[in-house]
């Protein structure tokens, strides 16, 4: 049998396990009518009070802890600063993946991901290093790393002192955890929660399931809170994240929802900070909240022109006006106001070897016109082997 | 839309779902969940448009496709995705081809979303080449190349599929 023949079979046989869930048309027009009523709140709220208390949609499930329990030591409350990380130089290794750390301006490439492998910013050698731990977040200043060990989800988060290369101490949670993030000041942690799914056989290990809610970690008090805030299944990239000031967390949009939703960290639903609701890039906002890194116009699947390459754009946030343009795939992280870490293909976006996924990181002037690179270039960053970076601001 | 309008909507949604989910449900490697988020949205969408549209069935195919690789391509590549590895499946009296079917299946899931939409739309849609390239918004010659290394990487991930004989003739002769 030829092989094509075999996929053509498996399609088929396979499509035929899909349910066809009731009430399609009705949830179809539903959902078009909660965006056109969205649209309407979205205003509402924008006119409301700043910190107003708005409409609570979910059960809020409280779960305080006094301050300094067990698991707290005075270790955990002090922020580490790698020294040889610091400064706002640039540094560069074309190798692909880097070896040596690169930094760009206020931003550094504190992690990389091959497939489940995390390799970590390692401050006694200054290169990176392979550690045994299933999720890695790497606080600013690149000193600290929280930690997740594997299987996933997992109920503890470890803090490592990545410059003395040991473990400052484990925080419990009272759910499992599959994520975990820094507070931009470093003394908070948001862990995202999801279902542990035992696995049919009895043999393999549990699996991820929907996602339950958040634990914000006070590292310097001691105090846990979990609050509920289901979502979907953990394959959405749904965790949580910090809103730019640590003042509030939000979650990205989903197929279902194209909108960032902003919670307190009481899981109160929140008005979104100036110009922190734009889904453009992932750069967002510049280090001064003056302008905002948009959405990338290339590659367009939507009637653009094809071969005009890929271009992505810097706004003003009050104006919305676009005052820039770069010749990029996408816009990381702000290196500071004037370059941005970015995506870039060049100059084999137009080759059918790879094209847009043939690709390295480079700095980018604000105009454009300046492109440096950071790293080497990987040759199919779809490829679920290829590493994947992490950016911390130091 | 008025009613006569939503009428229409809810008939076609009626007799055409069933093939739209299984279109879906492939698109999104099996995860019921997301297929049903992926087509409520592409429906939804068409529903704002039903007026100005000619042919829904084509239609709600294209805003799939494309809502697929959109959201992806904006969201899936941040960093944030958790993944886990599916268990394996239980073995009991599996015939030879059923066996290569799961490898098929566990192959799939190691391609990327580019690779395994061109051969959904390939080999399960049964689009020539000209439409999955214009779908996909890139040229035939990509559509070409991508459905050709994806085959060899499935042939490479699993060596029971490493066996089978090269392509059909029709691989490299469509248009």
């Amino acid at each position: 049998m030829e092989l094509d023949t075999l996929v053509r079979r498996t399609l088929r046989e396979w499509a035929d396990e899909a349910r066809v869930p009731a009430g399609l048309a009705d949830a179809a027009l539903r959902r078009r009518r909660r965006r056109v009523r969205w649209a309407w709140l979205s205003v509402e709220l924008a006119a409301a009070v700043t910190g107003m208390a708005l409409i609570a949609v979910n059960l809020l499930v409280p779960h305080e802890k006094d301050a300094q329990p067990g698991w707290w030591t005075p270790a955990l409350a002090q922020p580490v600063v790698a020294r040889n990380a610091a400064g706002n130089d640039l540094r560069a290794d074309l190798r692909s993946p880097p070896r040596r750390l690169v930094t760009a301006g206020r931003a550094a490439l504190s992690a990389y991901r091959v497939g489940p492998e995390w390799y970590m910013y390692d401050p006694p050698t200054g290169g990176y290093r392979l550690v045994p731990w299933a999720y890695v977040n790497v606080a600013k200043g690149l000193g600290r790393a929280a930690v997740l060990a594997g299987p996933l989800p997992t109920e503890r988060i470890g803090i490592y002192d990545m410059t003395a290369r040991r473990m400052l101490g484990w925080v419990p949670l009272s759910q499992p955890a599959a994520t975990v993030a820094w507070s931009p000041d470093a003394r908070r942690l948001l862990a995202t929660h999801y279902r542990r799914v035992e696995s049919q056989d009895g043999m393999g290990q549990g699996r991820i399931g929907f996602r339950g809610g958040f634990t914000v970690v006070d590292l310097v008090s001691g105090r846990t809170r979990f609050r509920n805030l289901p979502g979907p299944v953990a394959s959405y990239p749904n965790a949580l994240r910090w809103s730019m000031d640590g003042g509030l967390i939000w979650v990205p949009p989903t197929m279902a929802d194209e909108s960032k939703r902003f919670y307190t960290l009481d899981g109160s639903p929140a008005q979104a900070p100036e110009g922190e609701a734009s889904l453009g890039e992932e750069a967002g906002l510049s280090p001064d909240r003056r302008l905002v890194a948009t959405n990338h116009r290339g590659f367009d699947m939507n009637g653009k022109p094809a071969g005009q390459g890929p271009l992505t754009a810097v706004a003003d946030v009050r104006t919305d006006q676009i005052i820039a343009t770069q010749p990029v795939e996408q816009l990381i992280a702000w290196a500071d106001p004037q370059n941005l870490v970015a995506l870039n293909c060049a100059p084999y976006c137009d080759s059918p070897k790879g094209g847009e996924f043939h690709n390295r990181f480079v700095l980018v002037s604000l105009d454009g016109r300046s492109i440096r690179p950071l790293t080497g270039f990987r040759q199919n960053s779809q490829d679920p082997d290829a590493w994947q970076p992490y950016f911390t601001l130091r | 839309m008025d009613a006569e309008a939503e009428r229409q909507f809810r008939e076609f949604v009626v007799a055409r779902s069933p093939a739209l989910m299984k279109l879906a449900f492939l698109l999104s490697h099996g995860d019921q969940h997301r297929a049903e988020d992926l087509l409520q949205v592409s429906l939804a969408k068409t529903a704002a448009r039903w007026r100005s549209v000619d042919d829904p069935e084509r239609y709600v195919r294209t805003v799939l496709h494309r809502e697929q690789i959109s959201w992806w391509r904006r969201w899936g590549r941040r960093k944030e995705t958790v993944t886990d590895t599916p268990g394996e499946v239980a073995s009991a009296d599996r015939t030879v081809e059923v066996d290569l079917r799961l490898a098929v299946r566990t192959a799939m899931g190691r391609l990327t979303d580019r690779q395994r939409a061109i051969l959904v739309l390939r080999y399960f849609e049964d689009l020539p080449d000209n439409e999955v390239a214009r779908l996909m918004g890139c040229s035939v010659g990509t559509v070409r190349s991508t459905a050709h290394r994806s085959l060899a990487k499935l042939r490479k991930l699993s060596p029971e599929l490493a066996e089978l004989t090269g392509l059909s003739t029709t691989t490299d002769s469509r248009r």
